[in-house]
């Protein structure tokens, strides 16, 4: 997926003792995650797979872990990786992104090489399962399956440039962007975006993005109809956090020069702390103007375990539209009703699991 | 809307109380190379959370931090920073896992920072003003 190449975990485990702490030129901070899921469904029978791995047999796949590195390397730059091992991915090790960043001064920086996508309250730390509520980020906004919304995507490769205002309580920045974006059948060429944040003491976030590109797809992809079509995606996104009372919302729209196409998503997910507890409800859409998509409402609970570890459990119920996508090919790829494979025989279909997420 | 303003009021108060008890106990110092005798509150957030590299001088910071266990830390994250361990655990995975920033370096004890800031002219730590020696200066909290 990325051109970075491929790196094996044994080595990296191995010159860990020989990494030290600090943040001083030349020295060096390690740092992990790790999620241990289980997912399963009540839709039962074949070709009933939800997002490619969810059976009524259950699924380990959403179990991943990740290593990061980030070293000071003089006075202005600074470099950053991270890899990751998944279980949809039969734990290949892979570099997720890597980039070295310029920081000019606190207001400006400049951030080269593969970089995390930007756009999306939580794509940055989508892979760390304990920066967030759910087992698996609002599917409606943030899945990335052939035929899934696609509003955010993995990384680009290319240049970002990052505007920062610091108030007494406040950080407003502007991070413009642009590059290669990898997709599953191909690249989305001439990429370029923007995003807007807004930051009060991790209270309130609010986000506004933008981006745009030229999609290249192989040709013997079922999506090779969309090759040299214009991809433009329009976000915006609030997170509001009182300690005890927990708000998100995200919405997107996009369009790819195919009427049918022109897509709507996003979700509402209001939590309440309880001291370590945290129960969350979720309801979320995602509307293609062709006629298919999906609803669908979560109910979860988060407990933190000790200061690096929760522990989450979610039951979904999804309602997948009837239409199917045409581009889909039933019963063999994810997306043809909703993120099922096939279409459910129930209306609703319930996604269960539960996750152990831990960061060191 | 009314608990929320209530809680607020009982928090400043809160902390009133804090800097009351232990503002004269925990010290900012640095190195005694450093041209700068006194910070903002605000600066000190700004340096501590990675948000700012600097010094308002304009010379490169490096900020040490003290061990997660210290009593010295919980008060200073408490009353200088005002953020708890599990707000601190949360905002850091944010940045570690971004490739953003990672958390200063940790010590233990005063002695282990008195001599790293002691060693470093870009250096900023923290330790109880009982520990203190005249291998570092103190910066003024303005």
């Amino acid at each position: 997926m990325n051109k970075l190449g491929r790196f094996c975990i044994a080595s990296v485990c191995a010159a860990m003792p020989f990494a030290s702490m600090g943040g001083e030129i030349g020295e060096i901070q390690w740092h992990g995650f790790m999620t241990g899921a289980y997912m399963g469904t009540s839709g039962s029978g074949e070709g009933r797979h939800y997002s490619g791995d969810v059976s009524d047999s259950g699924t380990t796949k959403d179990t991943r872990l990740g290593l990061t590195v980030d070293t000071q390397v003089d006075e202005k730059w600074r470099f950053a990786a991270q890899m990751k091992a998944k279980g949809v991915e039969d734990y290949n090790t892979e570099m997720d992104w890597a980039y070295a960043t310029y920081d000019y001064s606190d207001s400006f920086s400049v951030n080269v090489g593969e970089i995390k996508y930007p756009i999306g309250l939580y794509s940055e730390y989508i892979e760390v399962g304990y920066t967030y509520p759910w087992l698996r980020a609002p599917e409606t906004f943030y899945n990335q399956d052939l035929f899934g919304p696609n509003v955010t995507r993995i990384s680009y490769s290319g240049l970002g440039l990052l505007f920062t205002s610091l108030g007494e309580e406040t950080e407003t920045n502007l991070n413009l962007f642009g590059g290669l974006v990898d997709i599953i059948d191909g690249h989305l060429n001439q990429f370029a975006g923007a995003k807007l944040g807004f930051n009060w003491a991790e209270v309130l976030r609010l986000q506004l993005g933008a981006t745009t590109g030229i999609m290249e797809i192989e040709s013997g992809s079922p999506r090779s109809g969309m090759d040299g079509k214009r991809h433009t995606s329009y976000t915006a996104g609030i997170a509001l956090d009182l300690e005890s009372f927990v708000f998100n919302t995200e919405v997107s729209s996009y369009t790819m020069e195919v009427d049918t196409m022109d897509t709507t998503s996003g979700y509402v997910m209001v939590g309440y702390r309880f001291g370590d507890f945290m129960p969350h409800l979720t309801w979320g859409k995602w509307d293609v103007k062709g006629g298919w998509g999906q609803e669908d409402i979560t109910v979860g609970l988060r407990t933190e375990l000790t200061s690096n570890t929760a522990l989450k459990i979610d039951i979904k119920q999804v309602t997948p539209g009837d239409k199917a996508n045409p581009l889909a090919e039933p019963d063999s790829l994810v997306g043809s009703y909703g993120l099922f494979n096939a279409k459910p025989e129930e209306d609703k279909v319930l996604i269960y699991g539960a996750a152990l997420e831990l960061v060191f | 809307m009314r608990i929320y303003a209530r809680k607020l009021v009982l928090l400043v108060l809160l902390l009133f109380a804090a800097v009351a008890a232990h503002a004269d106990e925990v010290v900012l110092i640095v190195n005694p190379s450093n041209s700068l005798s006194e910070i903002s509150l605000k600066a000190v957030k700004k340096i501590y959370l990675g948000k700012s590299k600097f010094f308002p001088n304009g010379g490169k910071v490096v900020p040490v931090d003290q061990d997660e266990k210290s009593e010295v830390k919980a008060i200073f994250y408490e009353v200088i920073i005002g953020k708890s361990e599990s707000q601190l655990k949360r905002y850091w995975s944010k940045r570690i896992f971004t490739g953003k920033g990672t958390p200063p370096k940790v010590l233990k004890g005063d002695a282990a920072v008195l001599a790293w800031v002691a060693e470093r002219p870009h250096a900023l730590g923290y330790v109880y003003k009982s520990s203190l020696n005249d291998s570092v200066k103190v910066l003024k909290l303005k």
